[in-house]
């Protein structure tokens, strides 16, 4: 008994988190996919804010932790709020609903199929090396470092090399709150 | 004179972003009475970034780097910098001219213009694709919001969602693509894809990088209007007010070509040269028959420009194809075409302006952009007409102006490459004569047809001086050329490291 | 397995525990009163008004789901960019007030006005929002 016990961890150990990412990416899919046929538009939204959440997930086992923050901080808390007062604004419009004509679906195609092929003819053709055992073999973290994330190094980055792009991100945003301010108020002032 | 010492990578973009901020300081504490100093402390910020960037900078000086290299000031920034400089300042001057047909909302457009033209500054020398991402959205942002400015015309609200949608899709591409980049090189600076692409000794690069290059182009295609990614302009030029079309259609197509420069100063190589020219051929073919012929049924005129603006943006390309094939493959043509482009932007520049500056004058007095209203203009007034003609002329590349010199530096790098060149040559020469007749058949209307309407359309003091500078400039540049092409050609025999 | 820089999954354990417990709870609350309801009432309740969502208020005028004004919105782009300017200040706040070596050689100071530069920019779109009345809500 203990020794299958011993066996059922070890799997766990093995397995365990290739399992939770898989279960973890499915449900993304399966949340992206409910989110473009649902009926109704709330459902969609929420199905997105699923979706959103599952893919800060995947970051966070994939070792992005500043990523998968990042995530949930913009996409589920933000661009969730702007989804959903959308659909308050939007909802009981007269809408028109028009069928997808077998054109549009050829045009779609002309563009996709290509573009598919191109993505699946890189992927074919790349190593993929695992970085993080690579640079862990290169430069083991310092012992006691209770901070294995990635936050402090990009931080550290933004700050220096990217410190042109970090403050005119902020000039980009200035011009975006212009903008927003503009175009929805119509100039009303 | 360089007055900014190390810090001169930063500062025109400094100073724009500053002057920026300062018009919208200056627009939220003025009364409404008094907006009209808002237009003056936008003019007051572009003229001393014009004055900054002609006679502020050192043209040859050494490569400065900031920022590990993610800011780069080489000859061919100051170029482009001084071109968008120039083109500001022109747009700010269009602008004051438009704003009484703006009801609201004087300080945002100029705050826009400003933070476009910060994005451009930055576009010029940007060293790494995170900058390039970032100041390419600040110019499109910016774009987006002023092109939707008229929101009471549905035209102008048309012209701004489609920038938005499809310029989400570009930039979509680009940073799809800025993925792939860094995924195959571990870098995100140009120098250190250079250095990647100088490891593989002659060896194909691996495929996500061609994939990523692929995708970086077609992301900046859109901003230069280059087939197959140029269905926005026509309807953009069209509906976006004038100053803003002249605008964009100098900002954009410069900051794409500068930013595919980049790149393809980059990653020019032994290795890469031959698909690179193939497939800057066929671009240019496409892009120059698309833009020349679609042109010549339109019967409005920013529509009109629209599409020549798509078939410049197919001479622009041939520069790039001068690259050269591998048997002709000769720096000194792959630099010429870079220096025949720079020199061909800052000529569209100026032209761009002319040609706008008299439709948003037409425009203010009669309230149409239509061609068959351009009938007779020539009577009406004929510093208007004259001003056009001189513009059109220069478009279509007719000696002694701008344009032509552009057009014959373009051809003369592409005769240079060789045999291979002979067809794009011939491709050139076609359109030119394409465009010379449509540019002709407005400059016939002007005139020789009568006028509907024979009431005469003043032209104010400052305003008339404003078309003399612009039309003296042209043919400045078109018979004294010299100063102007050694700078050019300086900039780019060092972007392509081809001794001076 | 070798140790690398990137956190391995288990750092995240807690994190699910916390997941789990808020969804563990909101099943068993829920649950629970479901089954105690059919034990506790005799007939089933099954009326119009017991279905609303106010059952001992006003009687409710008109569906929830109109249109709402256009003003929400503005209130939910701009709460949109300050919180993206929040991304930009995280990895900010991880580094200040750190080592040397976490800092990458930068003074304090220098961090302090890194910043500073970064939110006098916005600054300047609060002051926007504020002068221009972005956010009154009197009938225009």
């Amino acid at each position: 008994m203990a020794e299958l016990l011993g066996k059922l961890t070890a799997a766990m150990g093995t397995y365990g988190p290739a399992v939770l990412f898989y279960g973890v990416a499915g449900l993304v899919l399966a949340s992206a996919a409910y989110a473009v046929v649902a009926k109704k538009i709330d459902h969609s939204a929420f199905s997105l804010m699923a979706c959103f959440t599952g893919v800060a997930a995947l970051y966070a086992m994939l070792g992005s932790d500043f990523l998968a923050v990042t995530q949930v901080i913009v996409y589920v808390g933000g661009i969730m709020i702007l989804i959903v007062f959308g659909v308050l604004l939007t909802d009981r419009l007269p809408v028109e609903y028009r069928q997808i004509s077998r054109e549009t679906v050829v045009q779609g195609l002309a563009v996709a199929v290509p573009v598919m092929a191109a993505l699946v003819w890189a992927a074919a053709g790349t190593s993929w090396p695992v970085v993080a055992e690579a640079a862990a073999a290169a430069a083991p973290p310092a012992a006691g470092g209770t901070d294995p994330g990635t936050t402090a190094a990009i931080g550290k980055l933004l700050l220096t090399d990217y410190l042109f792009p970090f403050e005119f991100a902020s000039v980009l945003l200035l011009v975006a709150l212009v903008g927003a301010a503009r175009m929805a108020r119509g100039g009303a002032k | 004179m360089d007055i900014a010492g190390p810090f001169a990578p930063v500062l025109l973009e400094t100073l724009s972003a500053c002057g920026a901020g300062a018009v919208l300081l200056v627009d939220l504490f003025t009364p409404e009475a008094r907006k009209s100093r808002v237009g003056a402390a936008s003019l007051a910020v572009t003229a001393i970034l014009f004055l900054a960037a002609w006679f502020g900078m050192e043209a040859g000086g050494e490569t400065a780097t900031l920022f590990g290299g993610s800011l780069v000031l080489d000859g061919m920034a100051v170029f482009l910098k001084r071109t968008f400089a120039t083109a500001g300042l022109l747009a700010v001057l269009a602008a004051i001219r438009y704003e009484d047909r703006l009801p609201r909302g004087r300080g945002e457009f100029h705050f826009l213009l400003l933070s476009a033209l910060t994005g451009m500054f930055l576009v010029s020398s940007v060293g790494d694709l995170m900058s390039m991402f970032v100041s390419l959205e600040l110019v499109t942002l910016s774009f987006f919001i002023l092109a939707a400015f008229r929101r009471e015309r549905p035209e102008s609200v048309e012209a701004g969602l489609k920038l938005l949608v499809l310029g989400s899709l570009a930039a979509a591409f680009v940073l799809f693509g800025t993925a792939f980049l860094y995924g195959a090189t571990g870098d995100l600076t140009f120098a250190g894809l250079r250095d990647h692409l100088a490891s593989l000794r002659g060896a194909p690069p691996s495929r996500d990088l061609l994939l990523g290059l692929l995708f970086v182009l077609l992301g900046l295609g859109f901003k230069i209007g280059m087939v197959p990614m140029q269905v926005w302009v026509p309807d953009v030029y069209q509906g976006a007010p004038a100053p803003v079309t002249a605008f964009l259609a100098v900002g954009s197509k410069a900051a794409g070509f500068a930013l595919v420069l980049r790149l393809v100063t980059t990653v020019a190589g032994p290795g890469t040269k031959d698909s690179l020219q193939l497939l800057f051929t066929a671009l240019a073919f496409a892009t120059l028959f698309y833009g020349n012929l679609a042109a010549i049924p339109q019967t409005n005129v920013k529509r009109l420009l629209g599409y020549s603006s798509i078939g410049h943006c197919g001479y622009l390309l041939m520069g790039l194809a001068a690259l050269g094939p591998a048997s002709y493959y000769d720096e000194s043509a792959a630099a010429s075409g870079a220096a025949a482009i720079l020199f061909y932007l800052l000529a569209y520049a100026l032209t761009t302006f002319g040609a706008f500056l008299v439709v948003i004058l037409f425009s203010a007095a009669t309230g149409s952009d239509e061609m068959d209203d351009y009938a007779g203009l020539s009577r009406r007034s004929p510093l208007l007409a004259a001003s056009l003609t001189v513009a059109l002329l220069s478009l279509a590349g007719v000696p002694p102006l701008a344009g032509f010199f552009g057009k014959f530096m373009l051809m003369r790098s592409v005769a240079l490459t060789g045999p291979a060149g002979f067809g794009l040559l011939v491709a050139g020469a076609v359109n030119v004569v394409i465009g010379l007749y449509y540019y002709l058949c407005l400059v016939k209307r002007m005139y020789v047809h009568p006028p509907k309407d024979a009431s005469p359309l003043p032209v104010t003091g400052p305003t008339a001086a404003l078309l003399y500078a612009l039309t003296a400039a042209l043919l400045i540049l078109g018979i004294f050329p010299g100063a102007f092409v050694t700078l050019a050609s300086d900039a780019a025999r060092a972007a392509f490291g081809v001794g001076g | 397995m070798p140790e690398s820089p990137v956190p391995p999954p288990d750092v995240y354990v807690p994190l699910l525990l916390v997941v789990l417990i808020a969804g563990g709870l909101a099943a068993v609350l829920l649950s629970v009163s479901t089954v105690v309801t059919k034990l506790t009432m005799r007939r089933r309740l099954r009326s119009p008004t017991r279905n609303t969502p106010y059952e001992c208020g006003l009687p409710i005028l008109t569906d929830a789901r109109t249109r709402f004004s256009v003003k929400f919105y503005i209130v939910a782009m701009l709460f949109i960019l300050f919180d993206i300017e929040v991304v930009f200040l995280y990895p900010w706040a991880v580094i200040y007030g750190r080592g040397d070596s976490a800092r990458g050689g930068l003074g304090l100071g220098f961090l302090f006005l890194e910043l500073l530069v970064f939110l006098g920019i916005l600054f300047l779109g609060w002051l926007y929002v504020v002068r221009k009345g972005v956010l009154e809500w009197q009938a225009e």
